[in-house]
């Protein structure tokens, strides 16, 4: 019984999940759009779809793209479960990452799309190494760049008819 | 219950819980240098896990020994910031700092094997400056 018990949690120690709802459309994003962009963060999140245009370009749009992530820890309840002393993945963190990106014309608004995504994370308390917020808030902000992207490419005619848009 | 193991569980107990910081009390900064960001990171005392201290970093450097019951008002550059802060694991959370903003990055401990691991989360406004008013400020780290 005792090997048991040493045993079980080792075989767990790499139990780990991590899911994404909903998941990456995979898309390519469409010609970008060139526009001057309000954006403060990583510009690897920024989605692909919009560009930012030539300092004497005229005539030029205005794109703000904001984003927020809220994080959600497993209720401190989940320390009373005997189960995580043998490995059941109860530790974790939920993240949701939002993003909107609006178009301007000056203080006009022509468009806005908007995504979200949840990314959840399981462990045991046995995993020493796992992703980190930091990994997971780049996950979300991946998919969210993504479906943005994807939305402005169905929505490619709307765009094309924007000042700057058949660049 | 063995001698032994009432004295093993006496340390054990005792290496669980530490003592609260002990810097002057909270006082709130009037004014954030131009294109910086204030992010005050802080841990409430609480009893548990309160023998596990960490370093916080960001930016490149240690910031501040966290403590139990202890802050520091630290000013960082605006943009992507990644802080983090590791005892048997590493934990880090990232967040976009605007210029003359303030931030609360809270510290706690988590669940380990054998240790509390570090746990990081951004508080909103109201929360976070409730919470920090009960610390006391602890030095920068060397």
């Amino acid at each position: 019984m005792r090997s048991v018990a040493i045993l079980l949690p080792l075989l767990l120690a790499g139990c780990l999940s991590v899911t994404r709802e909903p998941d990456p459309p995979h898309t390519l994003a469409g010609a970008p759009l060139p526009a001057r962009i309000d954006y403060h963060g990583n510009p690897r999140f920024l989605p692909a779809s919009v560009a930012e245009a030539a300092p004497d370009a005229t005539d030029t749009l205005d794109v703000v793209y904001r984003t927020e992530t809220q994080y959600e820890n497993s209720s401190p309840l989940h320390l009373l479960n005997p189960l995580l002393e043998f490995g059941y993945p109860g530790i974790g963190t939920d993240l949701t990452v939002s993003g909107r990106l609006e178009i301007r014309d000056g203080a006009e608004l022509l468009k806005r799309y908007e995504a979200q995504c949840v990314v959840k994370m399981r462990r045991s308390i046995y995993r020493l190494r796992g992703p980190s917020q930091t990994e997971l808030r780049a996950e979300g902000l991946v998919v969210v760049r993504e479906l943005i992207e994807a939305q402005m490419l169905g929505d490619a005619v709307a765009l094309e008819a924007l000042p700057g848009g058949d660049e | 219950m063995t001698k032994v193991s009432r004295i093993a569980l006496g340390v054990m107990v005792l290496l669980c819980i530490g003592c609260a910081a002990s810097g002057p009390r909270f006082e709130a900064v009037t004014e954030i240098p131009r294109e910086k960001a204030l992010v005050y990171i802080y841990r409430p005392y609480t009893v548990l896990g309160s023998g596990v201290r960490y370093h916080v970093a960001a930016q490149g450097s240690d910031i501040v020994y966290l403590e139990p019951g202890g802050y520091f008002p630290y000013f960082a550059e605006p943009g992507e910031v990644e802080f983090w802060a590791e005892t048997e694991a590493r934990e880090s959370i990232t967040t976009d700092l605007e210029p003359g903003e303030t931030y609360y990055l809270k510290g706690s401990v988590g669940i380990g094997v054998m240790i509390g691991r570090p746990r990081l989360e951004f508080v909103d406004g109201s929360r976070g400056a409730e919470e920090v008013a009960e610390c006391k400020r602890l030095p920068p780290a060397p």
